[in-house]
């Protein structure tokens, strides 16, 4: 009899559990975010204030960039639905078709309104199968940050229309200046040597057949350069972190610095970097493109409460809080409004005009993760010396071939001119 | 009903040792379904371990032999496509990066495993015995090992830092110029073998520690009363009887050596470009970043046998020279 009232009760307890569990999976999401003390910390102090408003919890989890991507992708892949937002960009297109549509959710609240021009547009933000899964909320793009005073004391000019035209400011730069190297850069990342690639090169990156494949001259072209430019970084700086890369800059030791500006501005307009009256953006050199960092918001298909998590969403990214997440954590906001305003444009009147005319010439290369890896990787190796830019770029484009193209690249390749008719 | 199995497997058991007391001569049939009730039991309490490692080892191992014969990629389809009998396999020989990759994980291994020997066994050498102070040197010396992987990776990467790390400082107060360890592509691999040596070193000195000191004595006593030199003993008695325990060490080292991969992530992500890419991190792009699942089952099918050859050449050696001793 005791036995068969204990059962009864364990089982009570079990049901309740299950309920329970279910009533707070329907009322909570889970949103993953680059660990990068900006993106991450903006959401989890949007996370309070959108659960009393809308009686869904929101629970943030950050990872540093290459875990996020990795934790992103194995999510979609398994099936294991734990993540209900996610933050991402093109580099996930391996896996788009796991994304839900949201046409209909960004056409019903008119989310576009007021957005830079183009940036919902397929190349900008991503789209699959005719449909935009992607929703922007930050952006940058690839920068050239100058000491306007070294630059002066070398009486150079910081206008590169191309890296050949750096390179030679280079030289300029390092025989003016004693102790001083041209740029720094955060070549320890061996990915963001593609900014140097990617500005460089003005070719197709898909071929007619729709398989991966650089135009063998202008990439090698693009690539012979590379050892060259390396030769002005400063000394040990082969391995720098993007925080080594900065400091060298803020103390002086090179005279420009080659990044994703909104990693660095605002310690640079710090007054007590000693900085902050002398620099300024200059327009990205190269006749390629700057390299597009446009974070978006996708939700899985897995995920259970799309509503909450659109709703999110438009909380996070919404218009209203462009100008408040660039003043109080930096992130370059997608909205007009932002640099419309007047007071704000004054004050970044030394990064606005570079920045915002490179927004509007960026791009993302229309590569999947692995294709972009291993070009990435033969640059460096180029870069270094342990390859030649021929047999680099011909390497790439032999394994390039045994590469499959995502059909989510193919359709948004053609529209940005980067598939060879 | 297990147990009822069991209690008749030692009544059989016991009906043998009686036979045995008695004059009972049992029939050939009765000593074999003794001694089948015998191992019947043990094989009982094997049956848990075997399962889990069927279910853990055996089960995932065999699978990815079979899906290693697909083509298969996870981003592309979560179900595998046409059957491609070996070409991921004959794929791997064609591939620059993957032979690459297998010949420096062949230096890291050998020069790793060498410098951990020749180290570790000059540890314990200096470290053998009871007294105090070298009972606290040998607890400092161990400290290395049993820190996380991913933790030693992450301090030896700011250490190497070449602007801002300590080694390059302490160099740079001796008057040296310290190099690029993790830019340089001469040295980054020689970065790595560092970590490993550094985090392995006590590994080897433990295990030589107890060789040295279940040493037997004799030889020793003989050796010294004929006057042998130290070097003399050394060379012709600690040696020799350092071999066998040696060749088990190269075993584990070696091996383990061509495992590594947390270091690599940690210090250098198999930069710059693919110089530091071993068989295990390439193995993990493959397969866990870009989800060639197939791919990197082939690879991964290809490595293993590697491993297991090593090992089958090493415990033969081994076997050999134990009897050459005995």
């Amino acid at each position: 009899m005791l036995c068969r009232r204990l059962l009864q009760l364990f089982g009570i307890t079990i049901l309740g559990s299950l309920i329970s569990g279910l009533a707070v999976a329907q009322d909570s999401i889970t949103a993953s975010f680059m660990e990068a003390g900006t993106y991450d910390v903006a959401a989890e102090a949007l996370a309070s204030p959108f659960e009393e408003e809308t009686g869904v919890a929101v629970d943030i989890v950050a990872f540093p960039w290459a875990v996020l991507r990795q934790n992103n992708t194995t999510d979609l892949l398994t099936g294991a639905g734990e993540y209900d937002v996610m933050s991402g960009g093109y580099y996930l297109a391996d896996v788009f078709t796991y994304f839900e549509p949201l046409t209909d959710y960004i056409a019903e609240s008119n989310y576009a309104d007021g957005m830079i021009p183009g940036l919902m547009d397929p190349g900008s933000s991503e789209w699959f199968e005719g449909a935009q899964i992607g929703v922007p909320y930050g952006i940058d793009s690839y920068g050239l940050i100058v000491n306007t005073t070294l630059l002066e004391e070398a009486m150079v000019s910081p206008e590169f229309a191309t890296w050949a035209d750096f390179l030679a400011a280079c030289h300029t730069i390092e025989s003016s200046l004693e102790g001083v190297s041209c740029f720094s850069h955060s070549t320890g990342n061996p990915e963001q040597i593609g900014a140097f690639f990617f500005s460089g090169y003005d070719g197709t990156y898909i071929n007619a057949d729709g398989g991966f494949e650089l135009e063998a001259d202008a990439a090698v072209a693009a690539a012979a350069i590379l050892p060259d430019l390396w030769e002005h970084l400063p000394p040990d700086g082969a391995a720098l972190t993007f925080e080594e890369a900065n400091q060298v800059f803020i103390d002086g030791q090179v005279a420009m610095l080659v990044t994703w500006p909104s990693f660095v501005s605002t310690s640079l307009d710090d007054p007590d970097s000693g900085i902050s009256d002398s620099w300024m953006q200059a327009p990205f050199p190269g006749q390629g493109f700057p390299w597009l960092s446009l974070w978006q918001m996708f939700i899985p298909k897995t995920t259970e409460n799309k509503d909450a998590a659109w709703q999110f969403i438009m909380a996070f990214a919404g218009e209203g809080n462009g100008t408040n997440h660039y003043n109080t954590y930096g992130i370059n906001s997608v909205w007009l409004n932002t640099y419309e305003d007047e007071e704000l444009a004054a004050a970044h009147a030394h990064q606005w005009p570079s920045m915002l005319s490179d927004f509007s010439r960026a791009k993302n290369p229309p590569l999947s993760g692995e294709a972009q890896d291993f070009l990435t990787n033969t640059l460096v190796e180029i870069a270094t010396g342990q390859v030649s830019a021929e047999d680099g770029i011909a390497r790439v484009n032999d394994t390039w071939a045994t590469i499959p193209v995502p059909s989510s690249l193919l359709d948004a390749a053609t529209l940005a001119g980067f598939r060879a008719e | 009903m297990a147990l009822v199995r069991i209690w008749r497997s030692l009544e059989q058991g016991a009906i043998v040792i009686e036979s045995a007391k008695s004059d009972f001569t049992p029939s050939r049939w009765e000593i074999f379904k003794a001694q089948f009730s015998d191992k019947g039991v043990i094989f009982l309490f094997l049956i848990p371990a075997v399962l889990v490692l069927v279910v853990t080892q055996v089960y995932p191992l065999l699978y990815s032999a079979y899906f290693s014969l697909f083509d298969w990629t996870l981003a592309r389809s979560p179900t595998p496509g046409a059957f491609i009998w070996f070409q991921n396999y004959t794929r791997a020989f064609d591939d620059q990066i993957f032979l690459q990759s297998a010949g420096t994980t062949a230096t890291f291994a050998i020069a790793a495993t060498a410098f951990e020997l020749f180290i570790g066994f000059l540890l314990a050498y200096l470290t053998v015995g009871e007294r105090f102070l070298v009972q606290v040197s040998r607890t400092i010396l161990l400290m290395p090992m049993v820190i996380a992987p991913v933790a030693v990776g992450t301090m030896w990467r700011m250490m190497f830092s070449a602007r801002a790390g300590l080694l390059n400082h302490l160099l740079d107060i001796v008057g040296i110029d310290g190099p690029d360890w993790l830019g340089d592509p001469s040295i980054a691999l020689i970065s790595l073998i560092i970590v490993d040596v550094w985090q392995w070193s006590p590994f080897v000195m433990i295990i030589y520690a107890a060789a040295i000191t279940s040493l037997p004595s004799e030889p020793f006593r003989a050796a010294a009363v004929d006057g042998c030199s130290r070097w003399q003993i050394f060379r012709h008695i600690t040696f020799p009887l350092l071999v066998p325990v040696t060749l088990l060490i190269v075993m584990f080292r070696f091996i383990d050596a061509l495992l590594t991969l947390d270091i690599v992530v940690t210090t250098t992500f198999g930069g710059p470009g693919f110089r530091t890419h071993t068989m295990s991190f390439w193995i993990y792009q493959q397969g866990l970043r870009y989800f060639n699942i197939s791919y990197a089952a082939a690879t991964s099918w290809l490595f293993l046998i590697t491993c297991l050859l090593i090992a089958v050449v090493l415990l033969v050696v081994r076997r050999r020279l134990t009897r050459w001793q005995e």
